[in-house]
């Protein structure tokens, strides 16, 4: 089974996406903001990043984040899913759609939005797992 | 190869005119110092054309002038010559992009050899003569647009200067006295005159100094009111941007707890808390669903507040295919009304219908028209989706058979929050949120939205958007798996 690192700064988010994981294997490490982000990845050696895009300390600190661990060589192989509230209807904001997945402005491997149902993000997870 | 000229190439430029910077940008006073050298190539040509025309035998019966055309030809040259010197120059200076003040010595080094060429001209035309000191006047103007009001003082003096010079010079009779006019008009030289001199001098002093001060006046004013609507454009932009942030923030911040309970839900409704009981499952459920319902009208709500803060300026309407959009909203309207056995047909012909709209508003506004539709039909009911095309509108009629709406609340449904009562009883579930989304849509696409309905017997929709009477090169491709047939 594979190692997850959630990054998320909603408790009841990572709690109940830890129930979810270790109920089906998974290893889980919960991060709830992007400070010294590389040395914790380094640290954790994920197989899979989950990452939120709001967070207390900047409104695109995910997208930030996924930016940052896409340049290092090192992490930059390891896949991110992205699971936020925000969305394109929740409007005009990001300006982001799903043609921007796996582009410079957003370098991640997939988009769900929250909430999302458990077989869903599991069958994601697993794609992701068995892609990489 | 010649290469590029440098600064040291022109060292007349080193001269310091600090004094000279009225407060234009350096593009500004770039692209405005093409307007000299464009006009320059004018007035070189018909110099040319002057010096032609003083060649040619006079008409007959037409009064004779007498005009050395080599006045013409020197300064035709004399214009061209400059006029490359400073073309040359001015490419040079765009990428080098230049100082304030070198561009400003340029500049004035290009009025001061009009002003040359002007007064040459003025001396070859006989003076007062002929109306030629008026090209004074354009560069005074101009003086105003560029420079300081000090600087276009002085400027505006150097002028007057030039355009008086071969008048003195010829009062003075430093110079030949020159006429245009016939033997019999030239013993009456005006040259000789004192006081006509002088009054012509003091009559072009005063009209070039009026028309530098009302000029400069202007041209200051209106450059200050240009400023203060860029500032105040540049603030809205920023107060837009913040409060788009602040719009998401707030959807994030309602939307994020709704999120956490419905994952909640789903965690416990599929068994990764432990096996449920039925009865508490499907309470589960309910808890799942008010929330589903709550989070949508939260949503609608803040997309409703925040429609009425756009205005079709800044709405951000791009080359948009209707029909892709329209094929897309007919395909989800089906899956909607399937369990209700409702059927959603579109007969219309499904070629693009490109029109200037924000996609993702159009997509909002017609699912929520066919989602009323559907949710509003009787079981087996069916929704008919037309689209009629005229030469430069389209309509979208969207016309159901379900329970209708009363005559008396036809003109309330637009309204946020406003429901009729039957349409509660049919379906309690809904926002009230919709057809007000779906009106201040239509507002900022400049459209119209009618609305016919017998209660009992169902509702017709009919939406008038402005289409595109010509087929974009680059429309949207969000459309272009579509099925256009």
């Amino acid at each position: 089974m594979a190692r997850i690192l959630i990054i998320d700064d909603d408790q009841d988010i990572t709690d109940n996406l830890s129930m979810i994981l270790e109920s089906t294997g998974h290893e889980v490490a919960i991060k709830g903001d992007t400070s010294h982000l590389l040395d914790e990845v380094r640290a954790f050696h994920p197989d899979l990043i989950i990452l939120d895009i709001m967070m207390p300390e900047d409104s695109q600190a995910g997208f930030k984040a996924a930016r940052l661990l896409n340049q290092d060589a090192e992490v930059g192989r390891i896949p991110v899913l992205i699971l936020s509230a925000v969305n394109q209807r929740s409007n005009l904001s990001f300006g982001f759609s799903e043609s921007d997945i796996s582009s410079d402005f957003m370098p991640v491997e997939a988009f769900i939005e929250k909430p999302v149902e458990p077989r869903v993000l599991i069958q994601k997870i697993d794609q992701l797992l068995f892609r990489s | 190869m010649r290469a590029t000229p440098t600064k040291s190439d022109f060292p007349f430029l080193e001269w310091d005119t600090s004094v000279c910077e009225k407060g234009l940008r350096t593009t500004e006073m770039s692209d405005r110092g093409w307007w000299f050298i464009r006009t320059r190539w004018n007035a070189a040509g018909l110099c040319f054309l002057g010096a032609l025309w003083a060649l040619l035998p006079p008409l007959q019966d037409t009064p004779r002038f007498v005009v050395d055309y080599r006045f013409f030809l020197v300064v035709g040259v004399l214009l061209a010559l400059s006029n490359i010197m400073y073309a040359r120059m001015a490419k040079n200076l765009i990428t080098e992009q230049p100082s304030k003040r070198r561009l400003c010595r340029f500049l004035s080094f290009q009025v001061l050899t009009d002003y040359v060429n002007l007064s040459i001209l003025t001396y070859g035309l006989g003076g007062v003569e002929t109306p030629i000191l008026i090209l004074f006047l354009p560069h005074i103007i101009l003086l105003t647009l560029f420079f300081s009001r000090s600087y276009s003082f002085v400027m505006t003096w150097v002028g007057i200067f030039f355009a008086s010079l071969p008048i003195l010079l010829e009062y003075m009779g430093w110079v030949p006295t020159i006429s245009i006019f016939d033997n019999t008009m030239k013993v009456m030289g005006i040259s000789s005159s004192l006081v006509v001199t002088a009054s012509y001098i003091l009559g072009i002093s005063a009209a070039f100094l009026i028309c530098w001060y009302l000029v400069g006046d202007i041209t200051a004013i209106l450059l200050m009111r240009e400023r203060q609507l860029e500032e105040a454009f540049h603030r809205l932009q920023l107060l837009d941007q913040e409060k788009s942030q602040i719009t998401l923030r707030a959807t994030h911040e309602l939307k994020a707890p709704f999120a956490a309970i419905k994952s909640y839900v789903y965690t416990l409704r599929d068994g990764y808390c432990g096996p449920l009981p039925d009865k508490a499952k499907q309470v589960v459920e309910r808890i799942g669903e008010r929330c589903d319902l709550l989070m949508e009208k939260i949503a609608d709500i803040i997309h409703l507040s925040n429609l009425r803060t756009l205005s079709p300026s800044n709405v951000g309407l791009t080359e948009t295919d209707l029909m892709s959009i329209l094929v897309k909203e007919v395909e989800d309207a089906r899956l909607i009304g399937q369990p209700k056995g409702i059927e959603v047909t579109f007969l219309s012909r499904k070629a693009p219908c490109y029109m200037m709209a924000s996609r993702e508003h159009l997509s909002t506004m017609i699912s929520n028209l066919l989602r009323n539709a559907v949710n509003y039909s009787h079981p087996g009911g069916t929704v008919d989706v037309t689209l009629n095309r005229a030469a430069d509108k389209v309509t979208l009629h969207i016309v159901d058979h379900g329970i209708g709406i009363p005559e008396d609340h036809l003109d309330k449904i637009f309204e946020e929050h406003f429901r009729s009562n039957n349409a509660v009883r049919f379906n309690p579930n809904s926002s009230g949120m919709g057809l007000a989304l779906v009106r201040e849509i239509i507002r900022l696409h400049g459209g119209e939205i009618h609305v016919t309905s017998q209660l009992g017997a169902g509702s017709r929709f009919s939406v008038t958007l402005t289409r595109l009477t010509y087929q974009p090169k680059s429309g949207d491709d969000h459309g272009k798996n579509s099925d256009y047939r």
